[in-house]
């Protein structure tokens, strides 16, 4: 036992970070920021919730809604926690020290557990917990008060399933990775079978749409069809509604909610019982592999070299962008969702303006397509570069050996960044193609051009906002020693600017389209100022970028 | 990408669709009430090629003559429908119309006929009034059925203006021309 609290201890002050606990001050500071990151993800899921509840639902409705949002959260988390732990338990750094602990098998195993069930724990009580309080806050009238610490006690075994589930699936995820691994030709196949099976749902989902979409006064049938679809969710999703009915109790007949009611109990006796199973299950299949698993993936990984190279001579900048190149394509952790968020953008545009085409809008509601399109075409993109924000960082050790290098340090940073500015061009080109398709007879193909453009210097502008964090705040030494489940603060201001330059330039846009459209009848002159605004982010974060990568760099 | 950001993703782009649909939509009358725009006559006989052409259709009964001749513009001397038939004793039309455009709020037809040449009958006594031989009847569907009964005249024309009931301004009007036949 003593070991084990041991192990899980060293674990725990490496994965999460407990650097703030060393003052009194940076103590509050964190008891503050974690407080209010809690009560700002409740306060937006209870907003949402209250809107919605004025158009659409009663609070009679609220259980159903939270069924459907334990799904689709608890759903992600089971696909990261298998993801987490392959990378946890078979591919961390620190299993080369773990492994030579005076330890048993069974209680490394067990600590590498329980370290990533305390950080599922905090992420589900920074996430989960806050938007199915929010949601459940708006109907307080039949949810008793009691169900808010009930809540929160039963999310205390709640993130046990997903991590255990994560823990049994992480065995065949790991040989699906080592399979891919040698055979790289499976990975590309892979993502063109995913890709293919997104773009046919994204067909059938627009056979499926209605020719005429009139929210007013199909507003009965849609509500009903709604209605409808979370019925039949909470009838077929069984597990996630027996969940949400432990944390909001029985229903009585007067349609409030009894948390301490019987049957409460004995969903949480099934909760532990499954749980109690899914620990034996795992320890029964997955302990056993976990040590040569473990050990596999670094004693006998490195192969004998087959053919041996010319060692060519390349120029620098050629030397260093070919370089990149290979890492982009083997670590497949970064390139992979660049990819994927590069090929949805499009996607996401064209679905959208399917929708916006079916309804018959005036003049201020095209002006909103155009400003939620800008909206929705920066969003995924910008908010796909907080990968940008830990690339340098993941170097881990290597990354100081930039610093040595003889060469202007631009050369290496820009060979980094030089692939996904390069991959996102003909995104950008297809998603302002795509758009300009439904659009063509308000912009002409110049404001296309434009959008493009604009387009084009806001992602270059955020990558390099996003690097820029990365190297003036480096987290090499928790990627070193932790592995990928760090939590990356850089990540997160990246994501939040992602969302205000978003947030912003939408705005922005529908001023600026309101304004011209009255008066010239055309959108040139709006997408020129919107031109404008992304080249001055554009030049504005170049020169912050250069300055303080010399002033880092080359400091006197 | 987090799943916090997948979310909030999801959840703007679902809000865009709903905030488009609901205050970007063109201002339009809930339950706006469709009126009727054109009554069409619906014959019952065939269309007769020959006799038809761009300014009419002829429409034949072979089992009892009846022709029906549908104007494309009204007729210059003021009807719309002409029906034609050989007297026999008790002889009846159904008239059947349908409207435009199909989604009419208040369907219905209302019928304006020459009184004074319809077969009428005293509410209290049940004595025939007048001396008119045509009874004019309106079925469950709104439909017009006319009789010519017991006809001691050698010819007549009995004239049916069609409006419909949601007080559009349109109407239709009907000819309808008897004749014993001669020997």
């Amino acid at each position: 036992m003593r070991e084990l609290k041991a192990l899980v201890l060293m674990q725990l002050k490496d994965k999460l970070d407990f650097g703030f606990a060393k003052t009194k001050k940076t103590l509050i500071r964190k008891i503050v920021l974690t407080v209010l990151k809690f009560v700002v993800v409740a306060a937006a899921a209870f907003v949402l919730r209250y809107f919605l509840g004025i158009f659409m639902f009663y609070n009679s409705d609220t259980p159903k809604i939270m069924i459907v949002l334990v799904t689709f959260l608890l759903g992600i988390s089971c696909i990261t926690c298998t993801v987490g732990l392959v990378k946890s338990l078979y591919f961390a750094e620190d299993n080369k020290v773990l492994i030579t602990m005076p330890a048993e098998n069974n209680v490394i195993f067990l600590s590498k557990l329980i370290v990533y069930y305390f950080y599922e724990l905090s992420k589900e009580y920074f996430l989960v917990v806050p938007v199915l309080l929010g949601v459940g806050m708006n109907s307080l009238n039949i949810l008793t008060f009691w169900f808010i610490p009930w809540m929160l006690f039963v999310f205390l075994f709640v993130p046990a399933v997903p991590v255990l589930i994560g823990a049994l699936l992480s065995i065949p995820a790991l040989y699906i990775a080592r399979f891919a691994g040698r055979y790289p030709v499976f990975k590309v196949v892979l993502f063109v079978v995913v890709a293919g099976a997104l773009v046919w749902a994204l067909a059938v989902i627009i056979g499926m749409l209605p020719e005429n979409i009139d929210l007013i006064n199909q507003g009965g049938t849609v509500l009903r069809n709604i209605k409808n679809f979370l019925l039949t969710f909470e009838r077929t999703v069984v597990p996630a509604s027996l969940l949400v009915y432990l944390i909001t109790g029985q229903r009585r007949a007067d349609l409030t909610y009894n948390v301490f009611a019987g049957r409460t109990f004995l969903i949480f006796a099934g909760l532990l019982a499954v749980t109690a199973v899914l620990i034996g299950i795992v320890f029964l299949v997955s302990r056993p592999l976990f040590f040569g698993m473990m050990s596999k993936s670094f004693e006998f990984e490195k192969k004998s070299v087959d053919r041996e190279k010319l060692n060519r001579k390349h120029g620098r900048m050629f030397a260093f962008l070919y370089k990149e190149f290979k890492l982009c394509i083997i670590n497949e952790e970064v390139s992979l969702p660049f990819v994927a968020v590069y090929v949805a953008v499009p996607l996401l545009i064209f679905l959208l303006n399917k929708l916006y085409f079916a309804m018959d809008t005036r003049l201020k509601g095209q002006i909103m397509t155009y400003a939620f399109n800008l909206l929705i075409m920066l969003l995924p993109m910008l908010a796909g570069n907080a990968v940008i924000a830990t690339l340098f960082s993941k170097e881990g050790r290597a990354g100081y050996v930039k610093k040595t290098k003889p060469i202007d340090i631009m050369m290496p940073i820009f060979a980094k960044l030089f692939f996904f500015m390069a991959l996102s061009v003909p995104s950008i080109a297809a998603t302002a193609a795509v758009f300009g398709s439904f659009v063509h007879e308000v912009f002409r193909w110049y404001d296309i051009a434009l959008l493009g453009m604009m387009l084009l210097l806001f992602q270059y502008g955020h990558i390099m906002f996003s690097a820029l964090l990365d190297i003036m705040r480096p987290q090499n030494e928790q990627y070193a020693t932790v592995g990928d489940n760090v939590q990356n603060p850089n990540e997160t201001v990246s994501t939040i600017a992602a969302f205000v330059i978003s947030a912003l330039t939408a705005g922005f846009g529908y001023v600026l389209f309101s304004e011209v459209t009255l008066s010239t009848g055309t959108v040139t002159l709006a997408m020129l100022k919107l031109f404008g605004i992304a080249a001055v982010f554009f030049v504005a974060v170049t020169v912050l970028f250069v300055r303080c990568i010399r002033a880092y760099y080359y400091e006197k | 990408m987090k799943k916090s950001v997948i979310l909030i993703i999801a959840i703007v782009y679902l809000g865009s669709v709903f905030i488009v649909g609901l205050l970007g939509i063109r201002m339009g009358l809930y339950n706006k009430t469709v009126y009727t725009e054109e009554i069409i006559y619906l014959p019952n006989g065939k269309v007769d090629e020959t006799l038809s052409n761009d300014s009419r259709e002829v429409y034949r009964q072979s089992e009892n003559g009846v022709m029906e001749v549908r104007y494309k513009q009204r007729h210059e001397n003021g009807f719309d429908v002409y029906i034609t038939a050989p007297y026999e004793n008790n002889l009846s039309f159904e008239l059947k119309f349908e409207v435009r455009p199909d989604n009419v709020t208040k369907h219905g037809f209302d019928y304006a006929y020459d009184v004074n040449k319809t077969y009428r009958t005293d509410p209290e006594t049940g004595e025939p009034i007048g001396n008119g031989n045509v009874k004019f009847t309106v079925n469950v569907d709104g439909n017009a059925v006319i009789t010519f009964m017991d006809m001691d005249k050698a010819e007549e024309t009995f004239d049916v203006r069609v409006t419909p009931s949601d007080g559009a301004n349109v109407n239709l009007i009907v000819r309808i021309n008897v004749k014993k036949r001669t020997t």
